[in-house]
């Protein structure tokens, strides 16, 4: 029970924390690359408690709707990230089925966050909420893909089906990690909107697709919306840290483990925008449909694994 | 566990469409809810809209509304409920269909939390007491918002349509600003589905074009008609003269 206590904490901490150093390593990286110092890795902390005090500006044009979002996008993400597993691929809310139910809720804070753009009558913003929209119709379906086909190979219903995917399936598991890792990695830059589907730094609305979406939040409404895309990135690296990280190697190791593939994937991340541009837009459409690609062929091997030639 | 190939594949070709299905549902809603509701209104008439209050008319649908929530939040109280009537039909409810009632709990009980939860920071937002300055949108220069300047319903879906082309067609009506002093310009985008481009429309026009061949026949010309009548009279005499 103290060893579930202490996971629950660490996890809530993770989910809470964790967001602002990940993307403080990205941007240090980046700085790295550029050659330049860069900002503390506590700076985007601080930038978001700066936000937290600043009085709001409210379009005239907006509703409830563009008032109420925020609250609900960030609820719905950090509640969703109590279904994933962290450490020794322990989740705070440990359920048959919960890859649905998680994907559903980031549905719902995706709702809000597509209607609040659209609230705001701003041509730009309802160019983002149109694109984010799309390719989430391609996102959802590979990432259900991946997870269905994981579940099938351990027969196990819950998010624990991944750390399993190494331990039972040999040579073909590694394959399927492999190919599973990067289509994950493939999702967390569309749907955290990195390079090269998306470029959090520019300011040129017409490249932009989450950013534009927010032009209009200001204040705390802003700081909530960053945080919980910081925590939407930490969840999609914690599945793939999980994906990586074997069972059982005792939690001292497992909590290095996870901490060094966070901070390595930003790392990652980080060197990925430094050194390449974001796509054009007709590309990231072929781009996103990589991770349906490779989610098909994770589909195929965990066939071939179950059936046989 | 998945007995068979067969079975796999339809499960993952099933789990995948449920998924687009859902996602498509986010575009499809977010498109129309926002679309009606939200923004600049989009036409003068839409700017006069006052909305209708009349109990009798707003009671039902709250009904429906309040049933639609409560299945959403609900889930394992009314797949109880169902059992019954469904076992009506199919005999004995399969057991393995009872396995989800612990799920549907957990999207219950994940619904309140929300719900919940989103009124505290709600709250909290409130309590940070922070000022609210009115402004207008943010509109890169162009400080006047209007319907015209919005995105419209065809441009919201054009990212996703456009990845099905082979399914719709664009049409573009587009007219060129042209000379120094351009007069006018014009620029309309929509999109068709192809059984409409290319097979119904196709089809009306020919069954239009087969009909209009008979329109001389009915032309309001009541002289005509009179004419029609006294034909008919003098088939059906001669009908009965012959048949006896």
């Amino acid at each position: 029970m103290d060893n579930n206590l202490m996971l629950t904490l660490f996890n809530i901490l993770i989910l809470l924390l964790a967001p602002f150093f990940v993307i403080g390593i990205i941007k240090k990286t980046k700085a790295f690359w550029s050659g330049r110092k860069g900002v503390s890795i506590f700076q985007p902390l601080f930038d978001t408690i700066r936000l937290f005090k600043k009085d709001r500006t409210i379009s005239t044009t907006t509703s409830w709707v563009f008032n109420f979002a925020p609250a609900v996008v960030f609820v719905t993400t950090l509640l969703a990230g109590l279904f994933v597993p962290m450490i020794n691929c322990y989740s705070i809310i440990n359920v048959a089925g919960a890859f649905i139910i998680f994907s559903y809720i980031l549905g719902l804070g995706k709702f809000f966050a597509l209607i609040s753009a659209m609230d705001t009558g701003s041509s730009f913003e309802g160019m983002g909420a149109s694109r984010e929209a799309s390719f989430t119709t391609i996102v959802e379906p590979a990432f259900f893909i991946i997870l269905a086909s994981l579940v099938a190979l351990s027969g196990n219903y819950t998010f624990a089906s991944l750390a399993d995917v190494i331990k039972s399936n040999g040579t073909f598991g590694i394959l399927i990690v492999i190919l599973a890792v990067v289509s994950l990695f493939v999702m967390l830059l569309t749907e955290c909107s990195r390079v090269p589907v998306d470029d959090p730094t520019t300011h040129l609305e017409l490249t932009m697709i989450h950013e534009v979406m927010i032009l209009d939040n200001s204040g705390i409404d802003l700081a909530l919306i960053t945080w919980a895309n910081g925590i939407k990135m930490v969840i999609l690296m914690a599945l793939i840290a999980n994906l990586i990280i074997p069972l059982g190697i005792g939690f001292g190791l497992s909590v290095g483990l996870f901490l060094l593939t966070l901070v390595l994937l930003a790392v990652i991340i980080g060197t990925l925008e430094s050194g390449i541009a974001r796509l054009r837009m007709s590309h990231v459409f072929e781009f996103v449909f990589v991770m349906s690609s490779f989610a098909l062929v994770v589909a195929s091997l965990a066939a071939v694994k179950m059936y046989g030639i | 566990m998945v007995d068979n190939i067969t079975m796999f594949i339809a499960l993952i070709l099933s789990i995948a469409g449920l998924a687009l299905v859902g996602t498509m549902a986010i575009l499809c809603f977010t498109k129309a809810f926002s679309i009606v509701f939200l923004g600049e209104p989009r036409s003068e008439k839409a700017k006069e809209v006052k909305e209708d209050t009349t109990v009798s008319f707003i009671v039902p649908m709250s009904i429906l509304a309040l049933f639609t929530l409560l299945i959403g939040i609900l889930p394992q109280y009314v797949f109880a409920f169902m059992l019954k009537p469904v076992s009506v039909f199919v005999g004995e409810i399969n057991c393995e269909a009872l396995q989800f009632i612990p799920l549907m709990q957990v999207v219950s009980l994940t619904a309140f939390v929300i719900i919940a939860a989103v009124a505290v920071l709600f709250a909290v937002k409130y309590v940070f007491k922070n000022k609210n300055e009115k402004y207008c949108t943010w509109g890169c220069g162009y400080n006047k918002p209007t319907s015209r300047m919005q995105y419209s319903a065809s441009s919201y879906a054009s990212p996703f349509i456009t990845m099905l082309t082979p399914l719709f067609k664009k049409v573009v009506d587009i007219k060129k600003p042209k000379t120094i002093f351009p007069k006018d310009a014009h620029f309309e985008m929509h999109m068709e589905d192809v059984e409409e481009a290319y097979f119904l429309k196709p089809f009306i026009k020919s069954v239009e074009k087969f009909f209009a061949k008979f329109e001389k026949i009915q032309n309001g010309n009541i002289q005509q008609y009179i004419t029609y009548g006294l034909v008919f009279l003098a088939l059906a005499l001669v009908c009965v003269v012959i048949l006896g």
